[in-house]
């Protein structure tokens, strides 16, 4: 069974300071939270760079792998 | 005779609350009058009318607002129910039959963190304004995905709800203001006449039909664990309409689930704008950057284009980078109409409406990544 279902949406560490190092920052502090906006920004392009990368992939293998036959297979069309 | 039965019947309210009834009738206004959004827009505004009531008991201990609040919301159960009913809505055939479509639903989203980074730029004015986990959420307006942004901020932004669930839904429907006038700034007349060359006829297999939404919880699974909440209910309902063996599922997804769970989540979006809450400084820059997020949006779809274009022998209408907002059908619409505005020949609604698509996919991805991120 997987476990993630017990944990909660916003892990807390001690007196209700979230233990999540980027969310611990609630702007007292301008410029860490600025620096951990940056780092949050810079690892998601990356992140949505790799993994559109990784979905275009797998697209074009399962294009690759399961051609249209001819004539057998009308779902090929828009719905 | 004692007027005291007056004072139990009637309860006195503050400016302030009435200020949010005010704001209820607005919605309901733009929802019925101008049509902006009216399926989620016109159950917000009941919710906001019937909740800023004062005395009013549709919310409190006892409410229905407020019970519809805790199963859905609090449960993050509304917005993956939505997800389903949009999977099942969406026709992903045409990324199917151009599969690098799919990267024009990534630059769109660099809105989100201009947006994000510019509501962290205020707490150099004033300390502590907004937390990480808030800008964030306000950044996933840019996703231009209301269920996206409502699961985000429930997790990450519970106070601020209302106003970013209001942003996100309004500014949805003024996609075809909003972003012409960016398009024509970065753009010359000449690019927005370049009339594509793609083969939007190639036929794909039912098996890839199939598989693909399959194919996507795999890769999430084993990538973004922590994204399945989104992704999984999304490709589950594509999963049900390219099945072709449960169509009723299928039906009912696009229908009953989605518009019941549609009213529900807007009625209790609408309880949410409380005057305590709502009416705030917050609000305003929630509403300013939100606005900020989808102009950056299209402004970042369009120059991705034009970059490719640098390294393209057949030239892309750079207008379609902007379709690759999540708004789906609006900004393809907009995009068709432009380049027909320049050209009434020229036809790149299949393109857009790919990269529209594609949106759809990117924004989900982007949301898994913060929540990746941050919890």
């Amino acid at each position: 069974m997987n476990d993630n279902t017990d944990q909660p949406s916003q892990p807390v560490a001690v007196q209700g300071v979230p233990a999540n190092r980027f969310l611990k920052h609630d702007g007292t502090e301008p410029g860490a939270a600025f620096r951990a906006g940056l780092e949050i920004s810079g690892i998601c392009v990356i992140g949505i760079a790799i993994v559109l990368t990784i979905y275009y992939t797998g697209l074009r293998l399962l294009v690759a792998l399961f051609p249209p036959k001819p004539d057998a297979d009308p779902a090929a069309h828009d719905h | 005779m004692s007027l005291n039965f007056l004072q139990d019947l009637l309860v006195i309210g503050t400016i302030r609350e009435y200020a949010m009834v005010a704001i209820g009738l607005l919605l309901l206004w733009l929802a019925i009058k101008k049509d902006y959004e009216p399926l989620l827009l016109l159950p917000i505004g009941a919710g906001c009318l019937m909740a800023n009531f004062p005395g009013s008991n549709a919310v409190g201990e006892h409410g229905f607002l407020t019970l519809l609040y805790r199963v859905g919301i609090e449960t993050e159960l509304f917005p993956i129910l939505i997800f389903i009913g949009i999977g099942a809505m969406i026709d992903f055939a045409i990324v199917l039959k151009q599969p690098v479509t799919l990267f024009f639903g990534g630059p769109p989203c660099l809105g989100i963190f201009g947006a994000m980074l510019m509501a962290l730029g205020v707490n150099y004015f004033k300390p502590g304004f907004f937390s990480v986990g808030e800008a964030a959420s306000i950044g996933i307006i840019g996703a231009a995905d209301g269920p996206t942004s409502i699961y985000v901020a429930k997790m990450f932004a519970t106070n601020w709800l209302a106003p970013i669930a209001v942003a996100a839904y309004s500014y949805m429907s003024l996609v075809p203001i909003i972003q012409p006038p960016v398009i024509r700034l970065l753009t010359s007349s000449r690019e927005r006449k370049i009339r594509m060359e793609s083969d939007y006829n190639a036929q794909v297999s039912k098996t890839v039909m199939i598989l693909f939404p399959v194919l996507i919880i795999v890769l999430t699974g084993l990538l973004l664990p922590k994204g399945m909440v989104l992704v999984g209910p999304l490709m589950l309902g594509n999963l049900l309409r390219v099945s072709g063996c449960v169509d009723r599922l299928s039906k009912s997804a696009q229908n009953e689930i989605s518009n019941v769970v549609t009213l529900f989540l807007g009625l209790t979006v609408g309880a949410t704008m409380r005057a305590d809450t709502f009416l705030q400084p917050q609000t305003i820059l929630i509403l300013a950057f939100g606005l900020i997020a989808f102009i950056f949006d299209t402004a970042a779809g369009v120059l991705f284009a034009k970059f490719l274009n640098l390294f393209l022998r057949h030239k892309l209408n750079p207008m379609i980078g902007a379709a690759g907002l999540s708004a789906f059908p609006m900004s393809a619409r907009v995009v068709q109409k432009m380049a027909q505005q320049e050209d009434p020949g020229n036809i790149i609604l299949m393109p857009a409406v790919g990269a529209n698509v594609a949106g759809q996919i990117g924004s989900i991805v982007v949301g898994c990544l913060i929540i990746s991120l941050l919890s």
